[in-house]
């Protein structure tokens, strides 16, 4: 394990300070100082992978918090057949993001069923979204949505059925109405919940990849470049080792504060 | 069971709710089906036909029998990702059972080393990973080869750590019973450990199987050849070549995606603990 992980860590803070690309051999290596951070702060792919990757999880996570807490409240509270419904809003996460990237990608592309669908509803130039910058991006977004709302829902149903019923029957007895009592009474309930979704989603936003890759390869024009996808393309596209390394290191810093943040959290009783 | 004090009517309006986020969540998959067994003209024709006017299943006779098949892609996984568990789960069992109940030199500190090690998000560092399989090719064959996918995931920290929780639970006098029968370390692991952590077990293997089964970026970046691409990596591939060819490539996704389904059907319980496990802490 030391080998694996620990090595690799260390290696990498130690290339994010130098010049590098593997072909040429380790004699070539060169120490640039601080270089790689400075470039960064000027590269305006860096800046646009690191802001798409602010606006994704911007939307992302709230997005999927926020639908899957008024689903599951619903489901828990109301529906009829709840497992069943539940089983229904897993699926999407189950399923392999690289399938499921490949399908909507289809879904979404110019001979697909969406465009089809918004110009027969009247629509005379339906965006062609995962080629056009400005819908690319959100087309993505609304993909994460959709897959990680099982999760979402499935982590607040577990919580869901922890909130002692003694709290409903106060509320009860007080003569609250439905609203109230969520608003007051189940959300606040749930709130280590939320916590725990809150930082596990961010962190899951800016290791987002897979769908990145596959959908739009970061394009059209870096719309979609976030900074797990642009380490990927520095380092195995254009071989520039020691840059991308800098730039895993950002990655790794922000991963690493939200997740200290947690365990700081969870080590209180 | 159920406190809901809803009337009849906003029961039947939640459920219609519900049911609509759940028919968006199922509808793509419809697609894929009902694509996959169409001919490429008839998966673009809108409106869609959802039960398709032809039927034509020879998009799955070809995604079976092409050069890299389907078969292929899915001994390549399931060779993968059976030698991780079985693997990770026999180290990282016998490794959590001496750090469980075990006193040696620098115990507390290396568990926090072990600890340190599960924050670190893999993305950040396929790079000196790269470099490492590269040195290492020249002993054991590293890049291109399955074993970049498996001996990393042998030694993952986070089997220790689980593993190493439920093995905490056992009260000693147990163990000192199974002393005094006269067992060794190696007994007492396998017959007293493993079997009373068996719920923690199955949920460890049912994360370290999701995991290794989906996991994407590695064989992208340490695998060329077609040959050896998992199921992921080989659904990716097969489009970049095949881009245009829909039917095709609905037919492969659904035979990726259907099977997985399948099993989640049989195993919910299992898999939906073994998912949470990381969520609630124990």
């Amino acid at each position: 394990m030391l080998v694996f992980v620990a090595f690799p860590v260390v290696f990498s803070f130690a290339l994010a300070f130098t010049d590098w690309d593997l072909v040429s051999g380790f004699s070539r290596i060169r120490f640039v100082g601080l270089a790689n951070f400075r470039e960064m702060i000027q590269d305006r792919w860096f800046l646009k992978a690191f802001v798409n990757n602010i606006v994704y999880t911007l939307v992302v996570v709230p997005g999927s918090l926020l639908l899957g807490l008024v689903t599951s409240v619903l489901v828990h509270e109301l529906a009829f057949r709840k497992s069943e419904l539940r089983l229904l809003l897993f699926l999407p996460y189950i399923s392999n993001i690289v399938a499921v990237s490949i399908v909507w990608s289809i879904l979404y592309s110019s001979f697909g069923p969406i465009i089809g669908i918004l110009r027969s509803l009247g629509m005379a130039n339906p965006p062609n979204f995962l080629a056009d910058p400005n819908w690319a991006l959100p087309s993505i977004m609304a993909m994460s949505i959709w897959s990680a709302l099982g999760y979402v829902v499935l982590i607040y149903s577990a919580g869901l059925q922890g909130i002692p019923a003694e709290l409903y029957e106060a509320a009860c007895l007080d003569g609250v109405s439905w609203a109230q009592k969520t608003v007051h009474v189940t959300v606040p309930s749930l709130r280590s919940t939320t916590f725990f979704l809150l930082i596990t989603q961010v962190i899951g936003s800016f290791k987002v990849f897979a769908q990145i890759q596959v959908m739009t390869e970061g394009g059209p024009m870096g719309a979609t470049s976030v900074l797990a996808y642009y380490v990927y393309e520095t380092a195995f596209r254009f071989y520039r080792f020691g840059y991308a390394s800098a730039v895993a290191l950002v990655l790794f810093l922000i991963v690493i504060a939200f997740t200290l943040l947690q365990w700081s959290r969870q080590e209180k009783p | 069971m159920n406190r809901s004090a809803g009337t009849p009517t906003a029961r039947i309006a939640a459920t219609a709710a519900v049911l609509v986020v759940g028919l968006t969540m199922l509808l793509p998959f419809l697609w894929m089906v009902s694509a996959s067994f169409k001919r490429l003209g008839d998966v673009i024709k809108f409106p869609v036909e959802w039960i398709p006017s032809y039927w034509y299943p020879d998009n799955y006779r070809h995604i079976f029998t092409m050069k890299n098949s389907v078969w292929l892609m899915y001994w390549n996984s399931i060779k993968v990702t059976t030698i991780n568990v079985a693997g990770s789960l026999l180290i990282s069992s016998l490794a959590a059972y001496a750090y469980a109940k075990m006193r040696f030199w620098g115990r507390d500190a290396l568990f926090l080393v072990v600890l340190a090690t599960l924050m670190i998000p893999t993305q950040a560092i396929f790079v000196p990973k790269f470099v490492l399989f590269t040195w290492m090719n020249r002993l054991i064959p590293m890049i291109n080869h399955h074993n970049a996918l498996i001996f990393p995931g042998l030694f993952a920290a986070l089997g220790l750590f689980l593993l190493r929780q439920f093995f905490s639970e056992v009260p000693n006098e147990i163990m000192e019973a199974a002393v005094i029968d006269g067992a060794g370390h190696l007994s007492i692991w396998s017959r007293v450990m493993m079997p009373i952590a068996r719920p923690g077990v199955a949920s460890y293997v049912i994360l370290v199987f999701t995991f290794h089964w989906n996991d994407y970026e590695s064989p992208l970046i340490f695998i060329r050849n077609p040959a050896l691409a998992t199921i992921p990596l080989g659904l990716s591939l097969f489009r970049d070549d095949n881009g245009m060819a829909y039917h095709y490539i609905m037919a492969l996704s659904t035979v990726a995606i259907l099977p997985v389904f399948a099993a989640f059907l049989l195993g919910q319980k299992q898999f939906i603990r073994g998912l949470t496990a990381g969520a609630v802490k124990g």
